[in-house]
Parts: structure tokens; sequence; C-alpha cells
């Protein structure tokens, strides 16, 4: 062997050597990954919080929305039951506990209140084609008695079949009139009734799908990542929290302030605020903001937070503040939000709600979205 | 050697990823020509319309108007077929409006039956009857409306009181014109307006020649804006040089974010979903002329097309080239195939209301509370629709593209800021 022919094998063996470590490294390099990425997938945090949001957020929360609902029921029939004239008050207060109930718990849009409509039967809104109001007047004028059955009134269109509907009923001039004057039993009051019953009924199914048991939606969330599950992996399950979240502040950005503020106060639309019969449109997003922030902190400390603590500390930090922040400015205004848009001072602080509550919206589909690794996909908002 | 191999596998790689930039942009490239050919095709189609309704106005008899409503008809055809460019596209959505909006409050245009309904707590124009008043207030100010012109109902009756339903101008304004109200509920029949509301010497329900002028200024605003629309996609229009010329990743999500858009909130949700909640004859897209079923079938064909890269002419013709499918196939050829045959399975489900419909049973029939198999027949596409939608979430991750840029028109810079 020769130094020339020593030499090459040299460094051809060094060529192979190298080009072998390489494809080690590279393959190391790759299977560190994969590890990496099945160690985040499976990790134990999803499902624990996925668990505890269940039982300890939402469960109680329609636990309460149940209690409300037959409370308001009741009240409804001793209403209709009364002779004229009839004291409508004990009515609208257990209506108003109705309420906060529901807004407590719209902003989970996912699981067994998808189903069957439940959700838009229990609160249509907006209803910016105005259908509601045309459609309880048409009623009126038939007096259509079999539509007011169980089994037609739950297949009538969500406009009549809810809280909106009944808001109007029992906070509008003329039809409270009725129901105040009327000699016999009016049909104003037969409808009530028809509602509160519906919607104790759909509270009930709510309660009932979401309470411990092998059929539950509960055990679908616990059994997440399990083979006929429908959610391949815990996060799948998270992501659902996730979306809604972001669809609640979508709403609320969208539908409950901006639509009513218009671009300018000569543009103020007052009437297209949710709830202003009954003059709770504030009261409704502060149940909903406080809703939010009780889904992040979590009830007893296990909330959408843990999964980010550890890694993003300054995000999960500045969420804090920023639900803290945007529910303290919601409570800073005084008046009802009817009246606050319309009057420069107040609704400035309208407008700091507004920013804020866009802004936290960002930092969820921005921030808090991907460093959890849920895509948010598509919106049933985004239409228009 | 095998260093060498080593180093030639990564130019490779290199050069792939450079041969698919340059596949991106063609795909962005197609996406801008099909849009040129879909909005001319709508220009021309309005334009015929724009010719009959002035021989209608010339002589106002039902053989000129069923002419019209044929042509109103036609038109439609690749009208809906370009409303997949709306989301994604901020020129083309804050466009729209003035040739697409809808629901109308028709009370604001002409006459109405009692039914319509005295007043709405949304809308204080809800029986305006610009036609028949001429003069309105607007705002405590007297507004003078003797002459129907286009920059009348443009300018100022157009979501007048910023009240969306107020729509004085484009398609379904021009609908209502031509068909009137639809008065049968749930039950069937469209609108049935006759000739003579057109004819000042045989006037039906009054002021005929102004109807007539506002039919006129209706369809030939609608054509002004068509031909604004098709220069913007033009080879050298504002929004085609927007795409050809930005950010290739950013041109692909506008593609995606038109197609699951359209198919989810507008179409399943808004236009199908809600008319099956409220069980309400006025939720139905084309409410006067009954052709919403044709309005749903061609908005979901526009979503199939740009996917496939390919759209038939009115006049036969296909454009073809380099396609979103393909792109998406390199990268996952399970995930194009399953948007693949989703998207079939729309086209299938849609093209059964279309039957439906053809057969007699109009859509508002179809979403009407009594009505178990037309429910179901309109549930079933807004299923397909959804479930659509949900592979067009997988193309997106396919190919790499986020969700999140998607909402730059109402994200803020700094989000953080605002809480410090």
């Amino acid at each position: 062997m020769n130094s020339r022919t020593r030499i090459k094998r040299i460094e051809s063996w060094l060529i192979n050597f190298f080009s072998c470590l390489f494809v080690v490294i590279l393959c190391a390099l790759v299977i560190v990954g994969v590890q990496r990425k099945l160690s985040a997938a499976d990790s134990p945090n999803f499902a624990t919080v996925n668990l505890k949001l269940a039982q300890s957020h939402i469960l109680p929360r329609y636990k309460r929305l149940q209690t409300n609902a037959a409370q308001f029921e009741d009240a409804i029939v001793k209403l209709c039951n009364a002779a004229a004239p009839r004291d409508p008050s004990a009515s609208q207060a257990a209506f108003h506990q109705l309420m906060d109930g529901w807004m407590a718990i719209e902003h989970i849009r996912h699981g067994p209140v998808e189903l069957l409509m439940r959700n838009f039967r229990i609160h249509f809104w907006p209803d910016k084609g105005a259908r509601g109001a045309r459609q309880i007047r048409l009623l009126h004028q038939r007096r259509d008695q079999s539509g007011l059955k169980k089994d037609a009134f739950t297949s009538a269109s969500v406009a009549v079949q809810g809280l909106p509907a009944a808001e109007r009923l029992l906070f509008s001039k003329s039809y409270s009139k009725t129901i105040i004057d009327a000699k016999e039993k009016n049909y104003t009051c037969q409808l009530l009734q028809a509602i509160a019953q519906n919607i104790n009924d759909i509270s009930k199914e709510l309660l009932a799908s979401w309470s411990p048991g092998s059929n539950s939606y509960q055990a679908v969330i616990q059994n997440a990542g399990k083979p006929g599950n429908k959610f391949s992996k815990p996060k799948d399950a998270t992501a659902d929290y996730v979306k809604a979240m972001h669809t609640t502040l979508k709403v609320l950005t969208d539908l409950k302030l901006d639509r009513v503020l218009g671009k300018t106060i000569e543009k103020v639309k007052p009437k297209r605020a949710e709830s202003w019969r009954s003059k709770r449109s504030l009261r409704n997003i502060i149940f909903n903001l406080k809703a939010l922030q009780a889904m992040y902190e979590g009830e007893k400390g296990l909330g959408l937070k843990h999964l980010i603590e550890s890694k993003h500390p300054d995000l999960s930090r500045l969420l804090s503040r920023a639900f803290k922040k945007t529910l303290e400015t919601a409570q800073s205004i005084q008046q009802p939000l009817t009246d606050a848009v319309t009057m420069p001072k107040p609704r400035s602080k309208v407008l700091r709600l507004a920013k804020e509550m866009r802004a936290l919206k960002v930092l969820v589909s921005g921030k808090l979205a991907p460093a959890i690794g849920t895509p948010l996909g598509f919106n049933a908002l985004d239409g228009d | 050697m095998r260093f060498f191999i080593a180093i030639a596998a990564a130019v490779v790689l290199t050069s792939t990823a450079y041969a698919g930039h340059h596949e991106k942009k063609a795909v962005i490239e197609q996406y801008t020509k099909i849009a040129h050919a879909m909005y001319s095709d709508s220009l021309t189609t309005a334009k015929r319309l724009q010719s009959i309704v002035n021989r209608l106005i010339a002589q106002p008899t039902e053989a000129n108007l069923a002419a019209a409503r044929t042509a109103w008809l036609a038109a439609r055809v690749p009208y809906q077929q370009t409303e997949v460019y709306r989301f994604g596209n901020a020129i083309v959505d804050d466009w729209e409006g003035k040739v697409n909006a809808w629901p109308l409050d028709e009370g604001l245009i002409d006459y109405v039956a009692a039914s319509y309904g005295a007043e709405s707590e949304e809308n204080p124009f809800y029986r305006a009857n610009v036609i028949a008043n001429k003069s309105i207030k607007i705002s405590g100010k007297t507004v003078d409306t003797s002459r129907i012109t286009k920059a009348l109902i443009s300018k100022t009756l157009h979501e007048v009181n910023e009240v969306e339903s107020n729509v004085a101008t484009g398609y379904h304004a021009i609908e209502f014109l031509l068909w009137g109200q639809d008065l049968n509920g749930n039950g069937p029949g469209a609108g049935n307006r006759p000739a003579s509301d057109f004819d000042p010497k045989n006037c039906s329900w009054g002021n005929c020649d102004r109807r007539a002028a506002y039919l006129k200024a209706a369809s030939d605003l609608l054509v002004d804006d068509l031909v604004w629309m098709t220069n913007q996609w033009a080879p050298n229009g504002k929004a085609t040089v927007g795409l050809v010329k930005g950010d290739v990743k950013k041109g692909l999500s506008t593609i995606l974010t038109g197609m699951g858009s359209l198919s989810y909130g507008e179409l399943a949700g808004e236009r199908m979903k809600l008319g099956l909640m409220l069980k309400d004859p006025e939720e139905e897209h084309d409410c006067f002329s009954d052709n919403t079923h044709n309005s749903h079938y061609y908005d979901a064909l526009g979503i199939r097309n740009i996917y496939l890269g390919e759209y038939r002419r009115i006049d036969g013709s296909v454009v073809k080239g380099p396609s979103l499918s393909s792109l998406v196939a390199k990268t996952s050829k399970g995930v194009d195939q399953e948007l693949r045959s989703k998207l079939d399975a729309t086209m299938s489900a849609m093209g059964k209301l279309v039957k439906a419909a053809e057969a007699g049973e109009a859509y508002d029939q179809m979403i009407g509370p009594n009505n178990k198999a037309g429910n179901a027949r309109v549930q079933a596409a807004v299923d397909a629709l959804t479930s659509q939608t949900k592979s067009i979430e997988k193309a997106v991750a396919a190919l790499g593209l986020s969700r999140i840029k998607f909402e730059g028109s109402d994200s803020l810079d700094n989000p953080s800021a605002v809480f410090q």
C-alpha cells in the first residue's frame, strides 16, 4: 500500500465516519424531536384541566341555571293563575335571576348545548331581522293553541322559544299590560308559560348531559383520546374551551358593544343592545366576563392558565391582569349601557371596555391558543 | 461519497422548496384569473339585464317583465360563484354590500302588504316607501327624493341610518322590483308583481314612472359596480397585483379563508341554518324570486372551483390551471382526497335542493315549520358544508399556514399594551 492509497483510504474512512456521524446526529435529533412532541401531546395536564373545568366550572353553572329556570316557571304559573290586576314584579325578578344564570354559562358553546339548537332556543340573539317581533305578533293574531303544546313548541322558530321572547312579553308596555289587565287567561300568558316550561326543560337536559354518568358529556371529555371517542387526544377537548373563550370575546366586542356604539356618538344604536328592555345589557356583559375569567383562572386553581403558567409565565400573568382590568372597567360604568353609550363621558368608558375586550380577544387568538397549541379554526361568526 | 450525497440531498431539498414557491405563485395567479373571468361574466349578464330592463320600461308588457326576470336569474349564476372571493379579500368584502346585501326591509323601496307590519324597532325606515314619497325625513332633515337617481339610492338611501336591512341597491333590490313580495309564506309561489306596475299609462299601485326610474337606476348602478370590480381583477388591477406581488403564504391563506368562511359562517350559518332555526319564509336568500336553491348551489360551486383551479364560463369555455388541490396533494394526498370528496358531497346535497325546487317545492317551503323532509334536506346541505370546513382547516394545516393571520383586519398591533 503506497502513501497515496493510504491517504485515500484515510480520507474515505474520514468521509464515511463523518457522514455516519451526521446521519446518527440527524436521527438523534429527529428522535428527540418526536419524543418532545409526543410528551407534549400526552401531557397529563390537558386531561386534568379538561375534567376540572367540566366538574367545577361547567356543572355548577348548569345546576344554577336549572334552579333559576324552575323558579322562573313557578313564578310565571303563579302570575298567570292570579286574578287581574296581576303583579308581574316577582316574575320580572325571576327573569333577572334566570338571565344571570344563562349569562354565567353562555360562553360554553360546545357539547350538549349545541345539540337540538338548545343554545339558540334558550337565547336567540341578535335578532337582526327582527323576526321575533313579527313572529310573536303573528302568533297572537292567530291565537295558535296547538303550536304551544310541548312537541310543537320545541320545533317552533327559535325566536319565540326563549329568553328574548319572554323579555318582550314581560317588559314591553303593550304585552305586559295584557298580562296585568286581562280578565281571563290570555294568549300572552299562555305563550309565556310555554316559554318558561321550554327553558326549564332544556336546562334539565343540559344538566343531565353534564352530570356524571357513563353516557354523559363529562365522560366524553374524561375519555378523550380513547378508542371511539370524538376527541383523538385530550388536547382536542381543551381546544373547545379555548375556542369558546375566543368566540365569546368576539360576540362581546362585535355584537354586544360595537353594533350598539356605532362609529360615532351621533350614530349610536341603543336598541341594538342585548336585553335593553329589561335594562340589563351591561349586567350580561359582566356575567360573561366573570365566566371567562373563571374559566381562565380556574374555580379552584385549575383553569386554562394552568396549561401555560410554567412555560409562559409572562403571558399567564398578562392574561390574568387583562381579565381583571377589563372586568374593572365594565364594573366602573354607572349608567345602564343604553344610556352610557349616548353620554360623552360614560361613553368613553364603554369605548375603553370595547378596546380592552378586543385586545383580550387578540391575546387569546394570537398568544393563548398558540401557547396551548390549539388552533382556533373557522368561526361560526365568520359570516355577516 | 456519502457526504456528498448528503450535501446533494440538501441542495435538492432546497430546490424543491424553491419550485414550491413558484408553484404556489402559480396557484395564486390562477385564483386571480378565475376571479377576473367570473366578474367579467357577472358584468356581461348584468349588462344583458340592463338592456332588457330598458326594454321593459319602454314597453311594460308581461313578456318583457318575464324576459327581465330570466335575465336576472342568469345574472345570478356567475355572480354567486364569485362570493368565495368575498372573505379574505377586503377589496371585495368592503364593496359587496352594494351589490348583494341581504336581507332587506323592502318597505323602504316600494309598497308592501299589510302583513309586512307597520314598524320595526330596529329600523325607522321600515315603511319609508321612497317610490311613493317625493321627500323623506332622515335624522330630522327633509331629503328631496323627487328624482330617483343612482346617487340617491346609493349615497342617501342605501343602509340609511346605519341599518343593514335598508338595502336600496344591488341584486336583491332589483329582484324585489321585478318580482314583488312573496306573499305565500311557507306555501308554494313566488312574488307576483304585474308588468303594469311599470306602465304610467295603465298604472297599478301608483307612481309607475318613479318605480321604473328606480329599477333603471338600480340596474345601471349594478353594471357600474361590476365594471369597477372586474377592473380590480384584471392582470394589472389592484386586487390581482396585491395578491400576485404579495406574500405567498398570505395569498394562500386568503384563498382558504374565503373557502372556509363562506362554507361555514356565511352559507351554512347565516343563510341556511338560521332559516331552519327561524322557519321564516323571509329567511331565504332570493326570497322574492324563490331562486334561493340556485344561489346556494352556485355559492358552493364557487368554493369547489377555486380549490380545483377551474371555472366553466357562461359561454361554456373552461378556465383551468394550477390548483390548490394539487398543492395540498404534494404535502398530503389524504387531505386533498378528503377535501375533494367533501366538496363533491356538498354539491350532491345542494343538487338535491335544486332538484326538489325545480320539482315545485321552493326553498321557503323546505324550511317551513311542518316540513320534516324539507328541513332534513336543507340540514343535510348544512352538515355537508360544516364537514367540508373541517377538511379546509386540515388543508390550512397541511400547507403550514396559520389561521391567526386571517384575523388581520380587526386585530391590534400590540394588544398587551392595552393592559400596561
